[in-house]
């Protein structure tokens, strides 16, 4: 079995969502408060469980055709995106240790791709 | 001998107008625990979540959808795991517990290998090992 470029598009994408919902988590998580109002009135969390909802389903489409152990790992592409709206919206600094994280990470979904059309 | 005169760190920290509290090593080893349980069940969850797709093939209806066990129970556990983790982060520090969640890509691999015979190759190791200490990297380097 091999995993078709559409079933990476479809993972890469439900990532890509993804990266989303984490910055309505950590907005959301600064609005929480120890009380249960602070938890259903709290949209930007509301709006992190909806994307993430939204991004498991692509993610659940993609795994329809292809291999769990090509796209699990691929799923580890929005670390990217998450790290580009950290910086625009929280104004979380880029560093050398990010950017090296990211490279590996990177090198690792392009090997990966590259496994996909090798036989085992 | 010199006598060190630094006080030992305060229990609380005030950080404008937030109070935070220090973790006591229990709390720590406890985050290190709860990390490494939801490693083991979100790749569960995976597995799961495979299963469901093929179920779901043989069976493409909102019915079959409703009914699809493996789906839902994957989807269960990712959700468990998911308030494991947030709980695990209050308390434990990310550099570390970061590259511990890169983990689940090595149970990941070793269940697709068991469960689906799916196939392994250098180039497939070679990535997995490539993102996990590129996940680690990113631990240690987000700790700064």
């Amino acid at each position: 079995m091999t995993t078709p470029i559409s079933s990476i598009a479809l993972v890469t994408f439900g990532s890509f969502i993804g990266s989303f919902s984490s910055l309505g988590f950590k907005a959301g998580s600064k609005r929480l408060e120890r009380n249960l109002r602070s938890v259903y009135t709290n949209w930007p969390l509301a709006a992190g469980i909806a994307g993430y909802l939204l991004s498991s389903v692509f993610f659940i489409l993609g795994l329809k055709s292809g291999e769990l152990s090509i796209l699990f790992p691929m799923v580890s592409s929005g670390y990217i995106w998450t790290m580009i709206w950290a910086r625009v919206f929280f104004h979380e600094p880029f560093t050398r240790g990010k950017f090296a994280g990211l490279a590996l990470i990177l090198v690792g979904c392009v090997l990966l791709g590259l496994g996909t059309r090798q036989p085992g | 001998m010199a006598i060190t005169t630094i006080p030992p760190p305060p229990d609380s920290v005030i950080l404008g107008k937030v109070s935070v509290t220090a973790s006591t090593p229990g709390q720590k080893r406890r985050s290190l625990l709860m990390i490494l349980v939801f490693t083991l069940l979100s790749s569960a969850a995976q597995v799961l979540l495979k299963f469901g797709t093929v179920q779901l093939k043989l069976h493409p209806s909102l019915l079959g959808l409703l009914t699809n066990f493996p789906l839902l129970g994957g989807m269960a556990l990712y959700g468990i795991g998911a308030a494991l983790m947030v709980l695990a982060l209050r308390h434990g520090e990310l550099s570390v517990l970061y590259p511990l969640i890169s983990l689940s890509y090595v149970w990941v691999a070793i269940l697709s290998v068991a469960v689906f015979g799916e196939v392994m190759n250098p180039f497939k190791i070679g990535g997995i090992c490539a993102i996990m200490a590129g996940v680690g990297v990113l631990g240690l380097g987000s700790h700064k």
